[in-house]
């Protein structure tokens, strides 16, 4: 057999490959070959998907088993968090933060092992050959029916922090349900009402560049953009080709060795000349920024069509191009929350986890330093790099070694499980598609009582305070209470300390009052019974009136708890966490000591908060709060899934230049950007280059903000697209002194015949580069025809009649309105 | 599960209970406002207490069928006085005619079922928001209906009102001065600092300056204005009860929003303290002591049905027939007595029917009833619709409104809402919610106490507001054991003070009463709900709301438990109004025999006292009391097939034979999509899922022949023809069988009066009715062809069917409605299954049909059975509908077991992964069963090795398979399909019509042009926009260029253009349309 033609790849055919196959066979072998091996290849890959018999059910969907191991070390890392919420450690953001972030990780880790568990076990799954081949299903999806669903996003963006646990193939549960609906509500309204975002951008691109047709072979420029190459890694390098291929060479490049010319100025750069190129610090390019028609666009500055990779042919309708290959991902990409069904995700930090079951040992004496992490965790950071040893058993162990500069967060000796936490890296460089907003949040007391506020404060754990539970009840309702059933003549508050009903008295409205203000102490136990039904008071409790709020005529009484007597040096007034465990019991909530006697000790509840350095304090003065009163204010970063639906009005910010927005003016908006670089420019050089140099600032101000839109949802969007929008955007000029033309102060021209008029005037006109944006720019073109057709038609109309314009109907869109043929393609005429 | 508690679901009720409400109270309300008008010596009194009803003379199928409303009539005592002179005593007079809801919650108007949505709407009441953009904090006193007031609290602690959109605002204090508060009492009241420093600061004039200051806002312009009309203005704004009022709801949550009790219970209009305590909440707002309104909550939104919405258009009408009375009293007549006057001259019913018929046919909530099956049929009454009267503005839709709020937990379904534009607007109400009296929506739940489920205390509704204070649990959290504890150490989802969080069993105070609580009636339907995401089974909910009544109907092997509940409240399914034997059926009625026993009627016309009658028992019992047998037949009326606002075919059919016993509420009929087990609306039919040739790429869907001959999935569609006959001789037209130059093909069916016959077949451009027309003009030409043929000179001008008909004439009605006489032609159509209709799982798994394949040619399953439809495996994955896996299975199962399921939806419960172990299980037990090895293989469960049928080898790999239950939706090719060549042009822009009906043209939009602009083909695109469109010279001769084989002449500026040109210059704007050689064109 000759296998002299046959080219062999011997590797697995995913949509990426096949795509390099067909662009590599497109560029080797025409266009009409690629239709046939294109037609074959959907027939052969046709019949070998029926004769496979490629299916999906419901064994395919394999959760890993270590699924439940990875959701109940979360669990653990969150009930600890929890305790240490409840002692005051941290406040109730530091809760929300970590929450969020330990989901993450599991989120995370989960999408990982799920994939690696299909690969391990059952290579062959379609699951897994569906999803990595690129035929349907990301790995967020797969991720969803056999992993965990994750965090949601509602449709502004906020997370919901109510983690989905289970997996499509489990099913979820009511909750969860529920709170999934946030993210397919999400899904929907974008589709429904960004999607008619998108277009309108589309459209305006389109107005904006419509007239940018190849006019000429060459304008004869003497503008060109350098491209510097030099010192680029492998990363960089990649990006670089994309920029440069299809580019037209300004300069030679003439090897300095040897002196060859290399590549000529006038040659375009395929992936051939990029190699050879690759070498020198820097290349001189055209772009259509450069080009100096006045109107359209030259074959060399343009460089090549990239649909065909061939230099571009005259009359070719690029702006209609570029416009529709940004605009098209725009519409694309809304729909993606929709399919993804409004799952957040966000990078998690690094997390390490354990192997296997079995008890940690490392030691503790060298290269470690007790820590805090950022939710005030107890941890080790490891100075150098750590060895970590697991045994399962007395036989088998793992050895780990661990980098420095990472967080340790379990002890030695101690027993973890399988996939287990046990530490993270600090260097991991998180937050990547995550913005936040920031916003105060109010913190509110969940009880009522009595605030305490300690005299030490450890700095640690910045300022705590104490809420000593208590029940603010007024007169009324405490009479309402101890006179429910009894005739008045029982309703005799049982005295310990002979507390007496003469000490009471009431006036007309039934109130009861106080004769005097001090200590009551009420033993309820004679009035059970008639408190019973009150929620408050709970049997078996004692209150004490503590204090009496005078003006507001109410009672504060305290809840007493009895508990058996505990023995340790505490002191009377100390207040116990919760879980502390003192003389065999674990206390349930946080308390304090009020007496201690012989039997028993007694105990109230009290709510430890703690605050920051930032937060508002809004109860200095206060001694006694209600519940759901406000106790102070933080400054809470909320986190917001970002997608291209907040990119989107990104893009459509920057091309439509805007300077404000809702309301509020933007710093650095590209306006100032420019005005600020030109009179900069102008003190060093001339009207023409400074207007020139500080259009190229803002013209890679605005294509590397538009490019890391596009980029961050993984759209590729070649830059020459983008750079003829921002050329016609920036390419107009306002006159600030006509000189001896018959323009006026404040007219707006285009750039390129200005710099042709001052060649020939004497007195030259004097210039600021302006930037307008798409609309304004689509609504002052030449024609009124296009004008009147993008919109405002009347106004346009109106003020074209009064202006009494004339129409050359030289672009297309007035020709397509007249039925002409347009000035394009088949159209174009030399 | 909770046994024997469970709520009865009146799914109609929140229809039917409002419009009850408006007979019995709402209407008479709005009457005593009008109760008395007096206007120059006249008098005429409405005796409210005295209004009665009289029942609709036709009834609702006649009315439907005859294009008539089915409405009752309001009948009126009137009184009138002149002068204290009675012109007209106690006379009862014919109010209005009402549209009357029938059993099942529709109207029938003019001759068409319609409903009222329901609308869901800002409740009346005081809000607190922030505005988003600027921070400042704001109150807006919204009332049922007058003047919106906004109190606004600015940087410097500054208050200042303003009345409705107008954008000048007045200090508070200057209003408050106004409402007649003094300045003590509220310095006394707002004792804040810094609030009275700056109302101090505000300048203080006298109260009439005040005054002033308020009327000219409204009257800018006025000069001259008496303090009287000012001060008589603004209390007309606020204080008259018929000009403002909160409303019930409206003063009930100002109330408890304001004051700690509850002051003005009575009084509905504004009242100073109102604004003094709204101040004082700003107050306490601006300092942050309070949290902000959440608006999008529940229970700030109010449900308002028919009733309501009725009873608000009453108070329009009632105020505008206030208003004509008098205009008329004294224009017609001067010196009125009882004998000249007369009642009917001034007062006519038709004033107020005329108004309210109005309000059915041009209000937005008032719609065509969704009648494609039973599902959408009740989905659609129970709808709730943001727009209409008071509503939102389609345009001004905030994306907040859209959002699921927690509230709507158990109130409105979170999944089913239609996408697009209406996307979280239009919503449907949960399965088990109520309204209470106030329109707040509420659910059940039952009390929770220490972690143990007291069931024995009943079910507790609770609304969105009293929720607010509680933890509320799912009813699929963890149960210890059956007696109800929860597991104490577990932590669960649960949803505390509204939002979602994780809490110990202890703290629970209620829980939902049922799993699928939260869910509406088409999601419910979904099984295995849990398992797909939302987005799906919000496809799958809206798409059977779309699905087709088949010939066969067939109820799903797997239910939900909805299926049953849904059938009984269809408008399709007749019910037993009382138990009894059925003594006759058959397609056009049914009758019942009821036996009541009841006393002997000697005894009751005996006027016995009441104690009397105590002494006299004994005698009675033992004498002349006996029972007595009363036979009572009640005949129940099948319905005529119909066709339903969808072109469904509509047919009642008895499901009760002779001799049968029925009790109440029985079902006896079967409509439409409902068979005796409940709901039906699609097939179960065998899938695979599989690749195949490609034919189901993206969504595609491969069916076996047998689908289509063995009309598995064929439905039957109506349509309706209808004319006018005029059999006048002065406008030449009448009908007849004789039609100039007919062929006899297409008239033989035709009766001697030209009408077709029942029962005939008729294909494409049939004469339905043959009609001819007599051309009478005189012209030349008429004149010649007089001469020749004599009188005889006619035009075709019959009715035909549109060429896709093909069907059988069902009925044919001559209607005649005083001399007008029109008729009415039905004609039924067959319609198979075909390449290009749409069908849809109960998953959200659409697609269109791409291949009809012979059932020998499909795979097979190892048994030879071969598969009825292929769907595609790569749905899957990316649209996370795993529910379909599971039914596939589990109705593989049920079938060989003979087993059918109900399943419940969230049944994880007690284990995990139940739905997969329950699936397997039950599949492992029909292989053991069936001795069918291959229906269950532990190394690949749910797959088996098919075979395909062409070559009778088994695909590589194990193939997915089952029965699905698969519906066939309303969108056909049938109806869709359309192809032009030249027809119809809009008369004005010479462009071609839009839309099929109209044989128009495909519009060749902005972006379609941008692609051929992009792409460079400048010729195509003239073509396109000159020759194709609206060049009318052009595109005439365009066609004997292509006979003749010649060139295409240069084409015309476009007709769209020049009519451009033309308006401009009647605008009088001069343009003008040059050449290159200057010259004018035109």
């Amino acid at each position: 057999m000759n296998f002299g033609n046959i080219v062999c790849f011997n590797r697995v055919f995913d949509k990426n490959e096949i795509r390099n196959l067909i662009s590599w066979f497109l560029s080797n072998y025409g266009s009409i070959r690629t239709k046939e091996l294109l037609d074959k290849m959907k027939n052969f890959g046709f019949t070998y998907a029926t004769t496979t018999g490629l299916s999906l059910g419901l064994g395919d969907l394999k959760i890993p088993s270590s699924k439940a191991n990875l959701v109940k070390s979360s669990e653990k890392i969150l009930f600890k968090t929890r305790n240490r919420y409840k002692n005051g450690m941290i406040n109730f953001i530091n809760v929300l933060d970590e929450e969020r972030d330990i989901w993450n990780v599991v989120n995370e880790n989960l999408k990982k092992e799920s994939i690696n568990n299909l690969r391990q076990s059952d290579f062959l799954n379609p699951l897994y050959s569906m999803t990595l081949s690129g035929a349907r299903g990301s790995i967020t999806q797969v991720k969803q029916l056999i992993g965990m669903r994750g965090l949601m996003s509602d449709s502004q963006g906020n997370v919901i922090p109510f983690p989905i646990k289970t997996n499509f193939k489990e099913g979820l549960n009511i909750t969860e349900y529920f709170v999934s609906c946030y993210g397919a509500r999400k899904g929907l309204i974008d589709t429904a009402l960004k999607t008619a975002n998108a277009g309108y951008l589309t459209r305006r691109m389109i107005y904006t560049a419509q007239n940018l047709i190849v006019k000429r072979s060459d304008c004869f420029t003497k503008y060109n953009t350098c491209v510097l190459l030099q010192n680029q890694d492998k990363e960089e390098l990649k990006f670089l080709k994309e920029k440069l291929i299809g580019r037209v060479l300004a300069k030679t490049i003439v090897n300095a060795k040897t002196g060859d010319i290399l590549v000529s100025a006038g040659q375009d750069i395929c992936n051939y000349t990029f190699k050879k190129i690759i070498n020198f610090p820097e290349v001189y390019i055209r772009t259509p920024f450069n080009c100096v028609l006045m109107e359209g666009i030259c074959q060399i500055c343009y460089g090549w069509n990239l649909a065909c990779g061939k230099m571009v042919e005259l009359g070719e309708c690029v702006g209609i191009l570029a416009a529709q290959s940004i605009g098209e991902p725009g519409t694309q990409l809304t729909m993606r929350t929709f399919h993804t069904g409004g799952v957040f995700s966000a990078k998690a930090k690094e997390v390490i986890t354990s192997p296997l079951n079995g008890k940690i040992w490392y030691d503790l004496n060298t290269g470690l330093r007790r820590v805090y992490n950022k939710f005030k965790e107890k941890a080790f950071l490891t100075l150098q790099e750590k060895k970590i040893v697991i045994y399962e058993n007395d036989v088998s162990k793992s050895i780990m070694f661990l980098p420095s500069s990472t967080l340790l967060y379990v002890k030695p000796g101690r027993k973890i499980f399988d996939k287990q936490i046990i530490g993270e890296s600090v260097n991991s460089n998180l937050k990547n598609d995550v913005f936040g907003i920031e916003e105060i949040r109010d913190v509110k007391a969940k009880i009522s009582g009595q605030i305490f506020f300690p005299q030490i404060n450890s700095k640690q754990f910045g300022k705590i305070f104490w809420i000593i539970s208590s029940i603010i009840m007024s007169f009324t309702s405490l009479f309402f209470h101890l006179t429910k059933k009894f005739s008045f003549k029982n309703k005799l508050i049982c005295p310990t300390t002979n507390v007496h009903k003469k000490e009471l008295f009431v006036n007309r409205k039934k109130e009861l009052f106080p004769r005097k203000f001090g200590k009551l102490f009420i033993n309820i136990r004679n009035v059970n019974s008639l408190v019973d039904k009150s929620k408050v008071l709970k049997k078996r409790s004692s209150h004490i009136i503590t204090c009496i709020l005078d003006q507001d005529k109410v009672i504060m009484l305290r809840n007493l708890k009895k508990q058996k007597r505990i023995f340790g040096n505490f002191k009377i007034g100390c207040f116990l966490k919760t879980g502390q465990i003192i003389s065999n019991f674990k206390l349930l909530h946080s308390s304090q000591i009020i007496q201690e006697r012989k039997e028993f000790s007694i105990f109230r509840k009290v709510m430890p908060f703690s605050t920051n350095d930032d937060t508002l304090m809004r109860i200095e003065d206060k001694p006694f709060i209600r519940k759901n009163q406000l106790l102070y204010r933080v400054n809470f970063v909320r986190e917001k899934t970002y997608d291209i639906v907040q990119g989107l009005p990104k893009v459509e910010k920057l091309l439509e230049a805007r300077m404000t927005s809702s309301l509020k003016e933007i710093i650095n908006n590209p306006h100032d950007i420019l005005t600020e670089s030109f009179f900069t420019f102008l003190d060093d050089y001339e009207n023409l280059v400074a207007a020139r140099k500080s259009f190229e600032v803002i013209q890679k101000y605005l294509i590397d903000g538009v490019q890391t839109v596009y980029k961050s949802q993984g759209v590729k969007i070649a830059d020459k697209h983008i750079e003829l929008i921002v050329k016609q955007i920036t390419s107009k000029v306002i006159v600030t002194n006509p000189g001896d033309s018959s323009f006026m102060v404040g007219d707006f021209l285009d750039l390129n015949l200005v710099e042709v008029l001052n060649k020939r005037l004497v007195n030259s006109i004097v210039y600021e580069p302006i930037i307008m944006g798409l609309t304004r720019f689509s609504l002052s073109s030449q024609s009124f025809i296009a004008q009147a057709s993008f919109q405002e038609t009347t106004r346009v109309l109106t003020k074209a009649a009064l202006q009494g314009r004339a129409d050359w109907l030289s672009g297309l869109k007035e020709n397509l309105v007249l039925g002409n043929i347009i000035p394009a393609g088949t159209g174009f005429k030399n | 599960m909770v046994n024997g508690c469970r709520v009865r679901s009146n799914l109609l009720d929140i229809q039917r209970n409002s419009f009850r409400s408006f007979l019995k109270k709402g209407l008479v309300e709005e009457l005593r406002k009008i109760k008395d008008i007096a206007h120059e010596g006249f008098r005429i009194s409405f005796q409210t207490d005295n209004v009665k009803y009289k029942k609709p003379k036709i009834s609702a199928e006649f009315a439907l069928k005859n294009g008539e409303t089915y409405s009752l009539s309001v009948h009126i005592p009137v009184e009138v006085t002149y002068n204290n002179m009675f012109l007209v005593r106690n006379k009862y007079i014919l109010f209005a005619k009402i549209p009357l809801m029938t059993e099942k919650g529709t109207f029938i108007f003019n001759g068409n079922k319609r409903i009222m949505v329901n609308q869901i709407i800002r409740s009346p009441g005081v809000y607190f928001e922030k505005n988003r953009y600027n921070d400042s904090i704001f109150a807006t006193l919204i009332p049922t209906f007058g003047s919106w007031l906004t109190f606004k609290i600015d940087q410097d602690e500054g208050i200042f009102v303003k009345v409705d959109k107008i954008k000048t605002a007045i200090p508070l204090i200057n209003f408050l001065k106004c409402l007649g508060l003094s300045r003590k009492k509220f310095f006394l009241y707002l004792n804040d600092p810094i609030f009275i420093e700056t109302l101090q600061e505000s300048e203080s004039y006298g109260i009439r300056l005040e005054f002033f200051e308020f009327y000219k806002i409204f009257f800018p312009n006025e000069v001259n204005v008496r303090f009287g009309n000012a001060r008589k203005f603004l209390r007309s704004k606020f204080m008259d009860p018929r000009k403002y009022d909160l409303g019930e709801v409206g003063r009930f949550r100002v109330n408890t929003k304001i004051y700690r009790s509850e002051f003005f219970q009575s009084n509905r209009t504004l009242q100073p303290e109102d604004v003094l305590g709204i101040a004082h909440y700003l107050i306490e707002l601006k300092k942050g002591m309070i949290p902000f309104d959440e608006i999008d909550d529940l229970k700030n939104k109010l449900v308002r049905s028919i009733g309501e919405l009725l009873q608000s258009q009453f108070r329009i009408i009632l105020n505008e027939l206030e208003s004509s009375l008098k205009e008329k009293l004294i224009f017609l007549y001067k010196n009125p007595s009882e004998k000249t006057f007369r009642l009917s001259r001034f007062f006519n019913s038709y004033f107020i029917t005329n108004r309210i018929r109005k309000f059915f046919s041009v209000n937005p909530l008032s719609q065509l009833l969704d009648d494609t099956n039973s599902l959408s049929e009740l989905t659609h009454k129970r709808k709730l619709s943001p727009f209409g009267p008071n509503g939102l503005n389609k345009e001004r839709t905030k994306l907040d409104v859209r959002e699921i709020n927690t509230s709507q937990y158990g109130r409105v379904c979170p999944i089913e809402t239609s996408e697009g534009k209406n996307a979280g607007l239009i919503l449907s109400l949960a399965k088990d919610v109520r309204v209470d009296k106030y329109g707040f929506l509420e659910s059940p739940f039952y009390k929770v106490l220490r972690g143990k489920i007291e069931t024995n205390k009943g079910i507790y509704f609770i609304s969105s507001a009293q929720e607010k204070y509680f933890t509320v649990a799912p009813f699929d959290v963890f149960r210890s054991s059956q007696s109800n504890l929860l597991d104490k150490n577990k932590l669960l989802g649960v949803k505390r003070s509204k939002i979602f969080s994780y809490s110990f069993s202890k703290n629970i105070d209620f829980i939902s009463i049922s799993t699928d609580q939260f869910t509406s009636l088409g999601t419910g339907l979904v099984p295995f709900l849990e398992h797909n995401d939302a987005n799906r089974v919000l496809m799958g909910s809206n798409m059977q709301r779309q699905s087709l009544i088949l010939l066969e109907k067939e109820v799903p092997f797997i239910k939900t438990g909805r299926e049953a509940l849904i059938n009984r409240e269809s408008d399709a399914t007749v019910l037993a109004k009382s138990s009894g034997k059925v003594i006759y059926s058959s397609l056009k009625k049914i009758v019942i025999q009821e036996e009541e026993y009841c006393a002997n009627i000697e005894f009751f016309n005996k006027n016995y006292s009441f104690f009397n009658l105590l002494g006299c028992l004994n005698e009675i019992s033992q004498k002349n009391f006996k029972l007595i047998k009363k036979v009572n037949q009640k005949i129940y009326f099948l319905e005529s097939p119909k066709k339903s606002n969808h072109g469904v075919y509509i047919q009642k059919i008895p499901i009760v034979h002779e001799g049968e016993w029925v009790r109440k509420g029985q079902i006896i009929a079967d409509g439409m999509s409902t068979l005796r087990g409940g709901i039906c609306l699609g097939k179960n039919v065998l899938v695979a899922y599989l690749g195949w040739e490609g034919y189901n790429f993206e969504d595609a869907v491969i069916i076996s022949e047998r689908l289509v001959f063995e009309d598995i999935f064929t439905s039957i569609h109506m349509k309706k023809f209808k004319t006018f006959i005029v059999n006048d001789e002065k406008k030449g037209e009448n009908i007849s069988m004789f039609i100039p130059n007919a062929s006899l093909k297409t008239i033989k069916n035709l009766k001697n009066n030209g009408i077709i016959k029942i029962g005939s077949e008729i294909k494409a451009q049939d004469v339905l009715i043959g009609r001819i027309k007599v051309k009478l003009k005189n012209t030349p030409k008429n004149k010649m062809l007089i001469a020749f043929f004599g009188n005889k000179v006619r035009k075709d001008v019959s009715l035909r069917s549109p060429r896709s008909l093909v069907g059988i004439v069902t009925s044919v009605e001559i209607l005649c409605k005083k001399s007008n006489c029109s008729v009415l032609i039905h004609v039924a159509e067959k319609r198979r299954i075909q390449i290009g209709d749409k069908i849809a799982g109960r998953h959200g798994n659409k697609g269109i049909i791409s291949k009809i394949v012979p059932s020998i040619d499909m795979p097979f399953l190892p048994d030879g059975t071969p598969v009825d439809m292929i769907l595609n495996p790569l749905g899957i994955p990316s649209r996370m509908n795993v529910g379909q896996v599971f039914e596939s299975l589990l109705n593989l199962s049920s079938l060989f077991l003979k087993e059918r399921y109900k399943i419940q939806p969230f049944d994880e419960v007690q284990t995990s992964m139940n739905s997969k172990s329950f699936v397997y299980k039950k599949l492992n037990e029909a292989r053991k069963r069936t001795k069918k090895d291959w229906l269950f293989n532990p190394n690949y469960p749910g797959k088996a090795f098919l075979y395909d049928g062409r070559n009778c080898r088994p695909f590589d790999h194990p193939v997915a398979f089952g029965y699905a239950y698969i519906l066939k939706l309303i969108h056909m090719v049938k109806d869709k399909i359309h192809a032009r060549v030249t027809g119809p042009y809009s008369s004005v822009t010479q462009q071609p019509l839009r839309g099929k009906s109209k044989n128009g043209g495909q519009r060749f939009g902005e972006m379609e042009v941008w692609a051929i602009e992009g792409f460079g083909a400048a010729y195509l695109l003239q073509e396109l926009l000159t020759i194709k469109s609206d060049d009318v010279l052009n595109r005439s001769e365009a066609l004997f260029s292509l006979i003749n084989g010649t060139y295409f002449s240069k084409p015309n500026i476009p007709e769209a253009f020049k009519l451009f040109i033309l308006e401009m210059q009647s605008l009088c704007i001069d343009i003008k349309i040059f050449t290159n050689n200057y010259k004018k064109f035109d």
